[in-house]
């Protein structure tokens, strides 16, 4: 999916993620190989973006779009992986959990507008 | 399909070809290196002085390595050929092939040995359907690397081809002149490499695809593979038993059960993929059977693979991957055609019966191992999949799980009977949709009960507990009625969209023993067919009775006989006290896997016995395949009446004539490790034996 208006405006957003409840990790988000933050995730399932570049596991896309369908839960994320749109490092296992656990609901999926374009 | 190919495997990774290794993929002969579903390899075919090698003999050394023995014919039988050829070869990531050329002859020899290579990269679905690419394919060479290709906008795939001995590198494949002295030998090792994304900068060896695809082709690696197998048979308990064919039958199993351990690089160790060639992925539904059959021999697996379909468990409702929230997947693939989502299979959740069996192996996983920190992980999803049970499974709010597919490529039968002949009434008319199978009830009765135990034991909720246990009562109640058919004295082998009975008699009124549904006054009538000739063969129960509609005895799932299912039906007929007809069915089945060469099929034919000494095979069932792997070890359950009560192995052996003793050593439990010994009751075969 395109994305309007939303670039950059993904990093503040925070809420919680069902799915997500009972993980309590942290997941570096790399996109086209730079670090652009780390996912916390609490007990509860609250989520947030910090500043930091240094986390558990590692989830890697090849473009912010690609970050954001997959924090949507809108993404499938064997589909980006077998597309070679995503990667993993360290605990690949622990991001799977993350990205299918965001497929129950996500806080991004709330907040950012998505356009039409597909 | 393959009797006369070669396969050597490793999890999803493996290698067909001919008896001569080489690789000639075509419509009728499914050749090839395979990872990830897809075909890296599709021709590969060895020539000197541009003649093909005859084969002397080959073998399968190991379940990831075979060897070939070759010479050049002289064209006459009354002149020896003095040129012998050794292939050996073995898959990982790609595969390795050692060359070995050998000159007998007293004068030097000079030759041109040829390997020609070629990738289509074809989709597994690909290959099974026929379909055609959509991408381009592409290969170069340079540096002495073949490297052939394939691109489909960003999604590329290769294959690269080196040697240790220098050569020739064009694009059809790699060349060597060999100049050979008398008594002397010639040897190169090819590497095959299969790389996921050529392109992908930011792809390293953690990434699962490519972890997958680094090929370490030393004889390291080759040693590391041998000493886990050795590692895997030296843990699994030790079998003695007085008919010598089991103990051939118990190792192969064994064997097989490693051979098909899938390890992604994504998910945690290793569960079982379904079976060569066509299911070497998770499948919901084989991954837990098969974990199920092999639990008290190897534990391990029931972990991976309740952790890794808990990871896999549909969050969301998708009706294209016919996903709803709590329901356990059907197939997950890593081809083409899924990356481009022309399949829905990433994953795939056309199964009814795979989240009712996802708990049913949980409960049973905890009682073989004691591992409650699992149960306890697990908890959510085990409450997701309830929940789907009740929400989704039933769709129409009746009481019953029932499927029909929403998706424009799913799956019209999603039970394990999948074929679209399969449900079908006696006169032989297919049932209609939404459908509703009487084994599905089964699962989902038992696994209620199971899950109630769990809650009461484990989650600390016995409120839930309770009405689980209720549930599965009124269940049990409501299904003995709506499914059993009095005139015929069976149960119903489904509803149908309009809640008809579907009066065929089939095998699956054994997996109602199994789970426990069937009202006992019913049991013994259940029991009578599945032993009676309409149903069991000679050599095991069929799948539909002789004299239904649809009855085929090379039927996929309307008359052929499937080992696992005849395991699953000798434990149901256990349960309910039937030990000579269960032994019956163990020997029938074991008897047959002796005449398969120890390694009992998907499914062969369900001709009767009294019409061939041998069971005839089914031309398209895979093999090795799970489940029917796991099946000796569930027959060998059944034999011995093995439990565990959660701290104690149970052990009540009831065991056919024609075995008088088996002895199963060190069992792991929750007791450490345990031995079970059971002879026969029999006296008319020993008195028989002479005295010395």
């Amino acid at each position: 999916m395109a994305l309007t208006s939303t670039s950059g405006h993904w990093a503040s957003v925070r809420g919680r993620a069902p799915g997500l409840a009972g993980l309590s990790c942290g997941m570096e988000l790399y996109v086209a190989n730079a670090c652009a933050g780390a996912m916390l995730i609490e007990e509860s399932g609250e989520v947030r973006i910090v500043d930091e570049c240094k986390a558990a596991g590692l989830i890697a896309t090849d473009r912010e779009e690609t970050l954001i369908d997959l924090l949507r839960g809108e993404l499938p994320p064997i589909v980006a992986h077998l597309q070679g749109r995503l990667r993993f490092e360290g605990d690949a296992d622990l991001a799977l959990r993350v990205l299918f656990g965001l497929q129950e609901g996500s806080p991004w999926a709330e907040a950012l507008e998505v356009g039409a374009a597909s | 399909m393959i009797s006369d190919a070669i396969s050597i495997l490793d999890g999803n990774k493996f290698v067909v070809s001919n008896r001569e290794g080489d690789m000639e993929a075509s419509p009728t002969a499914n050749h090839g290196l395979f990872l990830n579903d897809t075909r890296f390899l599709s021709r590969w075919v060895l020539t000197v002085n541009g003649m093909r090698p005859k084969l002397l003999s080959v073998d399968d050394t190991a379940y990831f390595a075979a060897q070939h023995f070759l010479a050049l014919a002289t064209g006459t039988v009354y002149v020896d050929s003095h040129l012998t050829l050794i292939r050996r070869r073995f898959v990982n990531g790609g595969f390795r092939e050692d060359l070995v050329v050998i000159n007998h002859d007293h004068a030097p020899i000079d030759l041109e040995v040829e390997i020609e290579a070629g990738a289509d990269f074809a989709d597994l679905f690909e290959v099974k359907d026929k379909l055609d690419k959509k991408g381009e394919l592409y290969r170069s060479a340079g540096d002495g690397t073949l490297t052939l290709g394939y691109r489909r906008g960003e999604y590329r795939r290769e294959t690269r081809i080196t040697s240790s001995a220098p050569a020739k590198v064009d694009d059809r494949g790699l060349s060597f002149h060999v100049h050979l002295e008398p008594k002397s030998e010639w040897s190169t090792s090819l590497m095959v490499r299969a790389v996921a994304d050529p392109g992908g900068k930011d792809l390293d060896d953690r990434s699962g695809l490519k972890e997958a695809s680094l090929l370490e082709t030393d004889d390291e690696t080759a040693r590391a593979m041998s000493g886990d197998l050795r590692g895997w048979l030296k843990d699994a308990p030790r079998l003695s038993c007085s008919w010598e064919p089991l103990e051939h039958t118990y190792r192969r199993s064994l064997i097989d059960l490693a051979a098909l351990r899938f390890r992604s690089g994504i998910f945690p160790g290793a569960l079982p993929a379904a079976g060569l060639p066509w299911f070497m992925t998770v499948f919901g539904r084989d991954s837990l059977l098969t974990s199920f059959q092999a639990l008290p021999f190897a534990p391990e697996l029931a972990a991976t693979t309740l952790d890794t379909l808990a990871l896999l468990q549909a969050r969301r409702d998708d009706p294209f991957r016919d996903a709803e929230p709590g329901k356990m997947p059907h197939e997950l693939r890593f081809g083409e055609l899924t990356a481009f989502q022309e399949t829905p299979h990433s994953p795939y959740y056309g199964t009814a019966d795979a989240t009712p069996l996802f708990l049913i192996l949980l409960e049973e996983y905890e009682r073989w191992t004691g591992d409650r920190k699992l149960v306890r992980k697990l908890e959510r999803a085990a409450r997701a999949a309830v929940n789907w049970i009740d929400q989704y499974g039933d769709r129409d709010g009746d009481g019953y799980i029932e499927y029909a597919t929403r998706s424009p490529k799913g799956l019209g039968n999603q039970c394990w009977k999948d074929s679209g002949d399969s449900i079908a009434y006696a006169d032989g008319r297919l049932a209609s949709l939404p459908t509703a199978t009487c084994e599905l009830q089964g699962y989902a009765y038992d696994a209620k009960r199971r899950t109630a135990r769990l809650a009461r034991d484990i989650w600390n909720d016995p409120k839930w507990s309770e009405d689980l246990e209720h549930q599965a009562a009124q269940l049990k109640r409501r299904f003995n009625q709506d499914f059993w058919m009095p005139k015929r004295r069976a149960f119903a082998l489904a509803l149908d969209g309009e809640k008809r009975q579907v009066d065929s008699l089939t095998s699956n009124i054994g997996h109602l023993l199994w789970s426990g549904i069937a009202d006992q006054e019913h049991a013994e009538d259940c029991a009578r067919h599945l032993t009676g000739e309409a149903l069991f063969s000679g050599w095991g129960v069929r799948t539909m009775a002789v004299g239904e509609g649809s009855y085929n005895p090379i039927g996929y799932h309307v008359g052929t006989v499937w080992p696992h299912d005849n395991s699953i039906i000798a434990w149901g007929l256990r349960r309910y006290g039937f030990r000579e007809e269960a032994a019956r069915i163990a020997m029938a089945m074991l008897e047959a896997a002796e005449l398969f060469h120890n390694r009992l099929p998907e499914a062969f034919a369900g001709y009767a016995r009294s019409s061939t000494k041998y069971p005839v095979e089914y031309p398209t069932a895979c093999s090795p395949q799970a489940w029917a792997t796991g099946a000796p070890l569930l027959l060998m359950r059944a034999m011995l009446g093995l439990e565990s009560d959660g701290e104690h192995l149970l052990v009540d052996p009831a065991l056919p004539d024609s075995i008088r003793q088996i002895t199963l050593l060190d069992l792991p439990g929750p007791w450490g490790r345990m031995d079970a010994f059971g002879r026969s009751r029999a006296t008319a075969l020993h008195d028989s034996e002479p005295i010395s």
